[in-house]
C-alpha cells in the first residue's frame, strides 16, 4: 500500500483529543441517566440520523456506515472518508409539578475509513456509547424525626467507544464486516445529602467508577438489483455476543461541618460492579428505486435483562424507518442534495416504577454536497418524546440538531511530477 | 482548503456549544424514582449519666470583685462568702500645719454583678485581719478554701441592699457605700500621714502593721452574695478616706488609702498592675451541703451520681461544682452500621423554680474531657475548632418551662465514634473557667431522669 502520510499526524491528534472534548462537554442532562450506564448515544451519523436511525442495509460509498460494518465494502478504492458532527439539544422536561428547559451540546463522533485493498476495507474512530448528566434533587424521611432528608445529586462522565471496523468484500453482492471495540470511561456520581434539620452539616458521596471493556461484533450484508433501472435490494445484519465491561471505583464519604471542616470518613478503592453489554442483534430491509428512492427499515434488539441482574434493567427493542431522496448527478444544485425523512421507536432498556422509559422521534435531513467534491454536510433535525409523566416521573420532549460533516478525499492519486 | 474551514468550524461550534451548559441543579425533577442509600437518623434515647463533682481548690485571687453573703439555695445548699483585701500605704505629702481630723471611711462601690434573693437585706461586717494574707508559695495564688484570721469585733457594719441606682452604669455617676469607722480608729490613719510616719515609706512595713480586712455576712441568714468593685488603680476601688480641715479658705478637704496595687517582679522587672495587682485580694467560698441532697460530695476523684441526688445536678463557679456526663453508648452506634456524626447536641433544663429572669441563669459554661478520676485532658473546642464549645441559653420569656441550654457535643461525638478502642473520656461540664474563681452563680438541672426537666442527647447520625 502506498498513500500520503500527510494526514496521519491530523488523525492522531483527533483521537486523542476527542476523548478531551468529551469530558468538557454537558452530553446530556436527563435525569434518566442516572439509570444503567447512563444515556445511550445514537450510532450512526448525519445520514443514519435523519433516515430514523436506520444503517443495516445501507451501502453508501461517501459516508461511513458504523452500524454495518460490512457496509465498509461500498468505499470506492481511491477515497479517504472523515466524519465529524456535533448536536445541539433542546429538552424540556415536565413532570406533574414541575417544568424546565435546558440545553445540551455534544460532539457526536470522529471517524475515518479508507481501504486496505481490493477486498479488505478499514475504519476507525471514537464516539460516545453512553452519556450522563443529571442533576437531582430527591427528598425522603428522616428516621426518628419528624422532618425530611435531602440528597443532591450530580451525575457525570460516560463510556466511549474507540472502534475499528473491517469489511471483507467476497463478491460485488455479499460483504462480511467485524467491528473490535473498546470502551472506556467513568461513571461519577456525587451525592450531598442532608437533613432539613441539619443543613450545615451535610455528608458528600462521590463515586468515580472507571469502565473499560472490548467487544466484537459480527455482520453481513447482500445486496441484489431488482430489475434493469438502478433498482436495488438490500440485506443486512449483525450480531454482538454479551460483553462484560469492568473497572474500579473510588469511593470517598465525608461529613462536612459547617462551611469549611470536613472529615473523610469513608475511602475505598474497589471494584466496580460489572455491567454487561447486552447480547444484541440487528437485521435490516432497504430498497432503492431507479436510484433515486430509498426505503429502508432496521429493527434491534438488545438482551440487557439477561446480561444484568439489576432490575431496572429490560430488553430493548428497537424499530426504524428512513425514507431518502437521494442525491442526483445533475447541474442543479438542489438534485445534487439528498432529502431524508425518518420515524424511530427504542423502548428503552430501563424500568422505573414499572414504565419502561422509553423514546420515539422523528427526524428530517439534508444532505448537501460541498462544492464539486462528494464531501456533504448533513443536518438533522429530531423531535421526540421519551418516558412520562405518570407516577412522578419525568417526559421529555426534545428538539435536537446534527451537523454532521463527511469529507471526501482521494487518497491514492499519484503524484504527477512537473 | 474550504473543506478543511467546514472542519474547523464544526470543532468550534463544540466549544461554543458548552456554552449552553446549564448549571443549576435541575431541582424536584422527577425527584422520588431514585432512592439515596444514605440515611439520616434521629437518636434521642442514647444513655446519658450524670455525676456531680467538686474541684479540690479553685483559684480566688487576682479577682477584681469583693464578694460577701450568704445565699440558700432551693434545694437546701447554702454559699457562704468573704473575701479579704488590704491597702496601699497612702502616698504622704505635707499637709497644712493647721490641719484637723475630721472623720474617715470605709468607701465601697457596688458591682453589678450579685447571687441569690436580692430582694433581702444583706447584714455586712468588715474586720480587721489579724494575720497576713499569704500566698501558695508554689503556685503565688489564694484558693477558696484559704481563709485568714481576723479580730472578733467588727470595725464597722451596714446593711446592703441591691438597687438598680446603686450599680455603677457610668462612670460619672457611682453611688458609693460610706461607712462610718470609729474615730479611734479612723485618726490613726490622720496620724500617719501628719506625722510623717515611716510606715508609710515602706509597703511592706505597712502591711505588717495594717495586714488587711475581710468583708463578710454580719450574721448567719439566707440574703444573697454581693459583689463590690475591686479594680486596682481604679477610682471606685475600696478605700479608707480621711476628712478633715485646716481652717484655709477652701477646707473640706480629704485622702485615701486605696486598694494594693501589687507591684510583681516579673522577669527582671517590676511591673505595676495588670494580672497580679490582686494578688493580695481573695474570696473564701464555702458551700454547706448538710441539709441538701448533696451531702455525699467529694472533692477531687469522687462523683456523686445523680440519681442519689433526686435527679439533679448542679454547676456552681466559685466553689467548683461540675457535672460529669458519661455517655456509655458512643460504640454501639457501629451496630448501626458504617456512618458518620452529623451532630450531637445535649439538651438540660434549668430546675423549675431556681430562675426568675433571665439573668438569674448563668451562661458559657465550657466542656473538658476528663478521665476516670476526673482529671482534666482538655477543652472540647467547636467543631471547626476555631473556638471553645460553650453551652448555649435558650430562654422562652413566654413559656419559661420551655427554657433550656444546649451543648453541641459534635466534635467529642465524632472523635469518640471514629476511634475504634474503648472510650477513653468521660465530658466535665463547668462553669468558664475565666471568672470561675471570682463568682459563684448556679446551674440546677435536672438530669435524664428527671421528671420535669428531663436532660436528652439528640444524635443525628448517617449511615450508608
Amino acid at each position: 500500500m502506498k498513500y500520503s502520510t500527510r494526514n496521519i499526524p491530523a488523525l492522531l491528534t483527533i483521537l486523542i483529543v476527542f476523548p478531551l472534548l468529551l469530558s468538557g462537554q454537558n452530553n446530556t442532562s436527563s435525569p434518566y441517566s442516572k439509570f444503567g450506564i447512563g444515556d445511550l448515544a445514537s450510532i450512526g451519523y448525519g445520514r443514519n440520523l435523519a433516515l430514523g436511525g436506520t444503517g443495516l442495509a445501507l451501502r453508501d460509498p461517501y459516508h461511513i456506515n458504523l452500524k454495518n460494518p460490512a457496509s465498509l465494502t461500498a468505499i470506492d478504492s481511491m477515497n479517504f472518508l472523515f466524519e465529524t458532527g456535533v448536536n445541539i439539544m433542546n429538552t424540556n422536561s415536565s413532570s406533574v409539578d414541575y417544568e424546565e428547559n435546558y440545553w445540551d451540546g455534544n460532539l457526536t463522533h470522529i471517524a475515518l475509513a479508507h481501504r486496505y485493498s481490493q477486498h479488505v476495507m478499514a475504519s476507525y474512530g471514537v464516539m460516545p456509547y453512553s452519556n450522563i448528566g443529571y442533576r437531582l434533587r430527591t427528598m425522603k424521611s428522616l428516621e426518628g424525626e419528624d422532618s425530611f432528608v435531602l440528597t443532591d445529586w450530580v451525575g457525570s462522565g460516560g463510556i466511549n467507544k474507540i472502534f475499528y471496523s473491517l469489511g471483507f468484500k467476497f463478491s460485488d453482492k455479499f460483504s462480511l464486516g467485524t467491528e473490535f471495540g473498546y470502551y472506556y470511561g467513568p461513571l461519577i456520581e456525587r451525592r450531598k445529602t442532608w437533613a432539613m434539620v441539619q443543613t450545615e452539616n451535610p455528608t458528600l458521596y462521590y463515586s468515580n467508577s472507571r469502565y473499560h471493556g472490548v467487544s466484537v461484533k459480527g455482520a453481513f450484508q447482500y445486496n441484489t438489483p431488482l430489475g434493469e433501472k438502478g433498482s436495488q435490494l438490500l440485506l443486512g445484519g449483525y450480531f454482538t455476543p454479551g460483553q462484560k465491561i469492568w473497572g474500579e471505583s473510588d469511593v470517598l464519604i465525608r461529613q462536612q461541618y459547617g462551611t469549611t471542616i470536613i472529615d473523610t470518613v469513608y475511602l475505598s478503592q474497589e471494584k466496580a460492579k460489572s455491567i454487561y453489554v447486552p447480547i444484541s442483534f440487528g437485521a435490516g430491509l432497504g430498497v432503492t428505486l431507479n436510484g433515486k428512492y430509498l426505503l429502508t427499515a432496521d429493527y434491534e434488539m438488545a438482551f440487557w435483562d439477561a446480561v444484568n441482574s439489576d432490575k431496572a434493567y429490560l430488553n430493548q427493542s428497537v424499530y426504524s424507518l428512513g425514507f431518502e431522496v437521494m442525491p442526483q448527478n445533475d447541474l442543479n444544485y438542489f438534485k445534487r442534495c439528498a432529502y431524508r425523512l425518518g420515524f424511530h421507536y427504542d423502548s428503552g432498556y430501563i424500568q422505573t416504577k414499572g414504565y419502561r422509559i422509553d423514546d420515539f422521534r422523528v427526524s428530517a435531513g439534508i444532505g448537501l454536497p460541498v462544492m464539486k467534491s462528494a464531501s456533504m454536510l448533513n443536518l438533522t433535525l429530531e423531535a421526540g418524546q421519551r418516558g412520562t409523566i405518570s407516577s412522578g416521573l419525568i417526559r421529555e420532549r426534545y428538539i435536537k440538531m446534527t451537523v454532521a460533516f463527511s469529507f471526501q478525499d482521494f487518497w491514492f492519486v499519484p503524484r504527477r511530477l512537473n | 482548503m474550504k473543506q478543511y474551514r467546514i472542519a474547523l468550524f464544526l470543532m468550534a461550534l463544540v466549544f461554543f456549544s458548552c456554552e449552553f451548559d446549564e448549571s443549576s441543579y435541575r431541582y424536584n425533577l422527577g425527584a422520588d424514582f431514585i432512592d439515596d442509600p444514605t440515611r439520616v437518623i434521629m437518636i434521642d434515647t442514647m444513655t446519658v449519666n450524670t455525676y456531680t463533682t467538686l474541684s479540690d481548690s479553685i483559684v480566688t485571687s487576682r479577682g477584681s470583685k469583693l464578694l460577701a453573703g450568704r445565699f440558700e439555695n432551693k434545694i437546701g445548699i447554702a454559699t457562704y462568702c468573704e473575701s479579704y483585701f488590704r491597702f496601699d500605704p497612702y502616698e504622704y505629702y505635707e499637709l497644712h500645719e493647721t490641719a484637723v481630723f475630721d472623720s474617715a471611711c470605709f468607701i465601697l462601690y457596688p458591682d453589678d454583678y450579685s447571687f441569690g434573693d436580692t430582694t433581702k437585706t444583706l447584714a455586712l461586717a468588715i474586720h480587721e485581719l489579724t494575720e497576713q494574707i499569704s500566698v501558695d508559695e508554689e503556685s503565688e495564688y489564694i484558693f477558696n478554701h484559704t481563709r485568714f484570721d481576723y479580730e472578733t469585733n467588727p470595725l464597722a457594719t451596714f446593711n446592703y441592699r441591691v438597687e438598680e441606682e446603686d450599680v455603677i452604669d457610668n462612670e460619672n455617676d457611682a453611688d458609693s457605700i460610706v461607712i462610718r469607722l470609729s474615730d479611734d480608729y479612723g485618726k490613726r490613719f490622720f496620724d500617719m500621714v501628719v506625722n510623717e510616719d515611716t510606715l508609710l515609706d515602706d509597703k511592706d512595713d505597712f502591711n505588717q502593721i495594717f495586714k488587711g480586712y475581710v468583708i463578710k455576712p454580719a450574721n448567719n441568714e439566707d440574703a444573697f452574695v454581693a459583689a463590690f468593685n475591686a479594680v486596682a488603680d481604679s477610682v471606685y476601688a475600696p478605700k479608707i478616706r480621711v476628712y478633715y480641715h485646716d481652717f484655709t479658705p477652701n477646707d473640706d478637704l480629704y485622702f485615701d488609702y486605696v486598694l494594693e496595687n501589687f507591684e510583681a517582679y516579673t522577669g527582671g522587672d517590676y511591673s505595676l498592675g495588670g494580672l497580679y495587682a490582686n494578688s493580695y485580694l481573695s474570696t473564701y467560698i464555702e458551700n454547706d451541703y448538710s441539709s441538701s441532697a448533696f451531702g455525699g460530695i467529694e472533692p477531687g476523684e469522687g462523683k456523686l451520681p445523680s440519681s442519689e441526688t433526686n435527679n439533679l445536678t448542679i454547676i456552681q463557679g466559685g466553689v467548683g461544682l461540675k457535672t460529669r456526663i458519661e455517655i456509655p453508648g458512643i460504640d454501639e452506634l457501629y451496630w448501626l452500621g458504617v456512618g458518620s456524626v452529623v451532630q450531637a447536641v445535649l439538651y438540660f433544663e434549668p430546675l423549675k423554680g431556681t430562675y426568675e429572669e433571665e439573668s438569674d441563669l448563668p451562661t458559657g459554661f465550657e466542656m473538658y474531657l476528663v478521665d476516670s478520676k476526673n482529671r482534666s485532658y482538655g477543652q472540647m473546642y467547636n467543631i471547626e475548632q476555631s473556638s471553645p464549645a460553650v453551652a448555649v441559653l435558650d430562654y422562652d420569656k413566654e413559656f419559661k418551662d420551655k427554657t433550656h441550654y444546649s451543648f453541641d457535643l459534635t466534635h467529642f461525638f465524632r472523635d469518640e465514634y471514629m476511634s475504634k478502642g474503648d472510650s477513653k473520656y468521660s465530658l466535665q461540664m463547668t462553669y468558664p473557667q475565666a471568672r470561675i474563681g471570682h463568682r459563684v452563680d448556679q446551674l440546677i438541672m435536672g438530669s435524664q431522669d428527671h421528671p420535669e426537666n428531663q436532660m436528652y442527647l439528640k444524635l443525628y447520625l448517617t449511615n450508608y
